[in-house]
């Protein structure tokens, strides 16, 4: 702490660079204001003044970017009152750093405006001057890198609580390596009320709506359902969002383009129900098949779903634009789907406001149905109960599974998959119910994931008839490896999931040696994160892709990164903290070594107060 | 002893006779002290009164000093101690004066009257001052926060300080003495009142965490005014039952459904935060907090629910794409767990949305 006194009788605003030095006591400023506006007088200002602050500013080195920290690393600043300037006040100077150990600092000559300090270790130095006797007082954060030190860049996504009245927003930040921050200020957006309501164009009823806004810089989604009782209310940071409207009833969605965040609650969107698309779906004797689903697509854009009836007839209704076709009629377990894309050989099916479209004639040609038969069996009991899920897909897909006619067109060919769920006997059997002939993939995930049996992907050969098959559950291998610094690593957990998103995950724990072995599902490839313990000083870590064979693998040693504490607080519009918000951190895609940006690498709450500590990865490697 | 006589001299003269006149004769003032009323502390400040009177009717002054020990008995006006007087006078017969905390228990008080002739008076009164205990006092610094019940949080870490302890004679309170006298019996493995990490001053602190076992602690404080110990003082500090834990935040939100997907597109439900004293979400750095589990589960079509095995520990599922079709309409439900089988406390966390959701239900339509 380094008091200082100050006398200023003037009401103007003082650069002290100027003024102080000159004409102040030892430790204390006499100002007379500047310049020829020094009148004096018993202090206060001038009616109407702005209130009274005071500004840090940098003086040597002259900016407070790029510093480096280190024995040599003297930080000199002046301190400028702006404002409604008292008539008398004491300079206190305090500096700390982000744990709030005090930092020495000293008076430079007679000037009690201007203080220097030595930045000797890396972080962050808070600049607080207090004028005692007043309530003028500034405050300033800088950060004393560590000299070299490598630049990250993280995406810090702030979720307030819903009672706040500020929505959830994106904040990128840099951290330098080696240096750990503190009193970084993450200032909410107060972002746009959108009020949003979907209506009938005729009437203005309003039209219960699945709702799905999208930013179009960051493809964050918000999705809301609106009801009949009427608007919902949704808060967007400012910027370019496109809408997908898609309606409870029988009214055609809409997709709207990107526009701001202030149009998108401009006003109820009034829809009508677009245009009408009839047809049949039949099989191949021409005979109507009874619950097929029919939807048109286009990109995000969707027409409603069409229903077959008894007679094979539905209709459904979209909106201009070209469109894929996609038809599923219900199997045993599951649906066959045949899908025309949009952009296909023979082009999508165009619809227009103007014209409506000739009948859409679909037939189904995926040929007599066949039944697979599995026998599965498994070492332990309690991998296959009736829990086990079992998907089947099928290995390729389908060619020339159905046609779709318009009018007197040419019928275009349909390309076809099989997507079922189902599950297994309680004796362990499995019946897949009739399917179109074919390869079939068949996955069986057992019921329990403590058990040494593996997630097990067979191939079932269907393409000559019925056929009987028996699978028998693979066992798990390990998959093994180290975690550098051993010593520090120790009890960081492991999580391996798979790599083309299906619901398989392993954990296993690091031990005191830094060693870990988890029991994978063979025959796939698992990411690899790591999640240290709360009291450990390392940030969340993500490994590449793993493939793993038919037995144990040992991947090469992996280092930890060292957490680097970033300390800091949320706050609104206004500049109060915003208690309970979400706090979470993203490598941001451009940073070299982000391997997965969409899986936080550190998240937390804030406390009431709006303050928030982050272990983020050091871009300078291990700890 | 001034006989209270009046000497008569005669003067008589022959021729014209005796002339009665009465001398100038000097009775020595009286001063007796009055005693205290009460009893006296050490390091209050006492005001003593003296009873005055001069026969000769004149001013009389006072001069008070004081002595250590006992007076002498008897009184032995020699041994009146005489630096640093403090005056008075029958005007204004006070004494004040301040037993410090360093004062022997005992102490005499002199007083010393002087009437206009010069004739003196002596008295003496012993003072005994009484020693008070110092007052213990236990302020709990941390946690600063309560449920709404008034009660502390499951896993609290509570800070305890014997700062506030005081001593009413001014004397240094130390050696504060932190004990805990009471705890749950349920409470494994016996908790213990230890110093607090990086706490300055730490002998003036004591923590004490107590995990995930509700109930009454009582902690009892004795400190030292540096003659006796002081009356333990209690602190009851109670730890409210553990509650359910509650889904407060999920992405997407719950009213967003039935949500409209395409069937090659994937979408990833996520349990953003849970709130909960024992097992919140996300774990809070500062705190020591159990992890919650998630119990996720799917079904397609109304049809039987399918447990998603192996995701205990993960917020978040992701539906892959691809994996049904149009049509379908598929309900993605997830629960959570405080791994506490049986709550006491049946009422959630009052933050917690209405009706203390503990689990999660999406729907999805493919379309």
């Amino acid at each position: 702490m380094t008091p200082g006194r100050a006398i200023v009788l003037g009401a103007a605003t003082l650069a002290f660079a100027a003024c102080a030095a000159s004409s102040a006591a030892p430790g204390r400023t006499g100002g007379a204001g500047s310049g020829a506006a020094g009148a004096t007088g018993s202090g206060g200002s001038a009616g109407g003044a702005p209130a009274c602050q005071v500004n840090v500013l940098p003086i040597s080195p002259a900016s407070f970017d790029g510093l480096p920290a280190g024995p040599s690393s003297v930080m000199r600043v002046r301190g400028e009152v702006t404002g409604a300037v008292p008539p008398l006040f004491d300079w206190n100077w305090t500096v700390s750093l982000a744990d709030g150990s005090p930092v020495s600092v000293s008076s430079v000559g007679r000037d009690p405006s201007l203080v220097e300090f030595t930045m000797g270790s890396v972080g962050t130095y808070t600049i607080a001057i207090a004028l005692t006797g007043t309530s003028c007082g500034g405050l300033r954060t800088i950060t004393a890198a560590k000299p070299g030190g490598r630049v990250a860049t993280f995406e810090l996504r702030v979720t307030p609580p819903s009672t706040e009245r500020v929505p959830a927003q994106t904040l990128e930040r840099q951290v330098i390596g080696g240096t750990p921050t503190g009193g970084n200020v993450l200032a909410l957006d107060p972002g746009i009320v959108v009020s949003v309501a979907v209506v009938r164009a005729q009437g203005g009823d309003a039209l219960p709506s699945y709702v799905r806004i999208t930013d179009a810089t960051s493809a964050a989604v918000l999705e809301t359902h609106t009801s009949s009782d009427g608007p919902s209310t949704l808060r967007v940071a400012q910027g370019m969002y496109r809408t997908l409207v898609v309606p409870d009833g029988d009214v055609a969605p809409l997709t709207i383009p990107a526009r701001s965040a202030a149009e998108l609650g401009a006003g109820p969107m009034p829809l009508d129900d677009g245009t009408t698309i009839a047809g049949a779906v039949t099989d191949e004797s021409g005979a109507p098949v009874l619950g097929a689903t029919v939807v048109l697509r286009a990109g995000e854009l969707v027409s409603t779903t069409g229903t077959t009836d008894a007679t094979g007839a539905f209709h459904l209704r979209a909106r201009a634009g070209t469109f894929g076709v996609a038809v599923a009629s219900t199997l045993a377990a599951g649906r066959l789907e045949a899908t025309l894309a949009a952009q296909g050989g023979l082009g999508g099916l165009v619809i227009t406001d103007a014209t409506p479209p000739p009948a859409l004639a679909i037939k189904l040609q995926a040929g007599p149905l066949v039944t697979g038969t599995v026998a599965l069996s498994a070492k332990d009991a309690k991998s296959l109960t009736t829990d086990t899920r079992i998907t089947l897909a099928a290995l390729p897909p389908f060619a020339d599974v159905a046609t779709l006619a318009l009018g007197a067109g040419a019928p275009r060919l349909l390309t076809g998959d099989v997507r079922f769920s189902l599950h297994a006997a309680a004796d362990g059997t499995l019946t897949t119910g009739g399917v179109p002939r074919g390869f079939y993939s068949l996955t069986v995930f057992p019921a329990d994931a403590d058990t040494s049996d593996a997630v097990t992907t067979a191939m079932l050969d269907l393409s000559a008839g019925n056929g009987a098959q028996a699978v028998t559950l693979a066992q798990k291998v390990m998959l093994k490896g180290k975690l550098l610094p051993a010593d520090v690593a120790a009890g960081v957990r492991l999580v391996a999931l798979d790599d083309r998103g299906l619901p398989i995950v392993s954990e296993g724990d690091a031990g005191p040696d830094g060693l870990f072995q988890i029991p994978v599902s063979p025959m796939r490839s698992y990411a690899l994160r790591a999640l240290p313990r709360p009291y450990q000083a390392l940030a969340r870590a993500s490994f590449p892709a793993v493939a793993v064979q038919n037995i144990d693998v040992t991947v090469p040693d992996r280092s930890m990164p060292a957490a680097l504490l970033y300390a800091g607080r949320v706050v609104d519009p206004s500049l109060q903290g915003v208690g309970a918000a979400l706090v979470q951190a993203f490598c941001a895609p451009s940073t070299a070594g982000c391997i997965d940006a969409t899986t936080p690498i550190a998240e937390t709450v804030t406390r009431s107060d709006g303050t928030f500590q982050l272990m983020l990865p050091d871009p300078d490697g291990t700890p | 002893m001034w006989l209270p006589a009046l000497t008569v001299l005669l003067v008589c003269l022959a021729a014209q006779g005796c002339i009665l006149f009465t001398p100038s004769v000097t009775s020595p003032p009286s001063v007796k002290i009055l005693p205290p009323n009460g009893p006296i502390f050490r390091g209050q400040t006492l005001a003593l009164s003296a009873d005055v009177s001069d026969p000769d009717g004149g001013r009389v002054n006072l001069e008070w000093t004081t002595s250590m020990g006992a007076c002498p008995q008897p009184l032995d006006a020699s041994q009146r101690p005489t630096t640093m007087p403090v005056g008075g006078s029958d005007a204004d017969p006070t004494f004040s004066f301040a037993l410090q905390p360093g004062d022997p228990a005992t102490l005499c008080v002199w007083v010393l009257a002087t009437d206009a002739q010069g004739a003196t008076a002596v008295d003496a009164m012993p003072i005994s001052s009484q020693n008070r205990a110092a007052v213990a006092t236990i302020e709990v610094l941390a946690p600063t926060t309560k449920t709404a019940g008034g009660l502390f949080e499951l896993y609290s870490v509570f800070h305890l300080s014997a700062a506030k302890s005081h001593d009413p004679d001014g004397d240094v309170v130390s050696d504060p003495q932190f004990a805990l006298v009471g705890f749950p019996p349920a409470a494994m493995p016996t908790p213990k009142l230890v110093p607090c990490p990086a706490a300055m001053p730490s002998d003036l602190l004591a923590c004490l965490d107590v995990g995930g076992f509700a109930g009454t602690y009582t902690i009892s404080l004795t400190v030292s005014d540096g003659f006796t110990r002081s009356d333990a003082a209690t602190a009851t500090l109670t730890v409210d039952d553990d509650h359910p834990a509650c889904v407060s935040g999920t992405d997407p939100g719950l009213d967003a459904s039935p949500i409209v997907l395409d069937p090659s597109e994937g979408k990833t439900f996520s349990v953003e935060q849970i709130l909960d004293d024992g097992a919140p979400l996300p774990t809070p750095a500062d705190g020591a907090h159990a992890a919650p589990t998630f119990a996720w589960k799917v079904r397609r079509n109304a049809g039987a629910w399918q447990p998603i095995v192996g995701y205990d520990h993960i917020n978040a599922f992701k539906v892959t794409e691809s994996t049904y079709a149009t049509g379908d309409v598929v309900d993605v439900s997830v629960t959570i767990s405080d791994g506490v089988v049986m709550h006491l406390q049946p009422a959630c966390d009052p933050r917690c949305p209405a009706g203390c959701p503990q689990s999660a239900q999406w729907t999805v339509e493919y379309r």
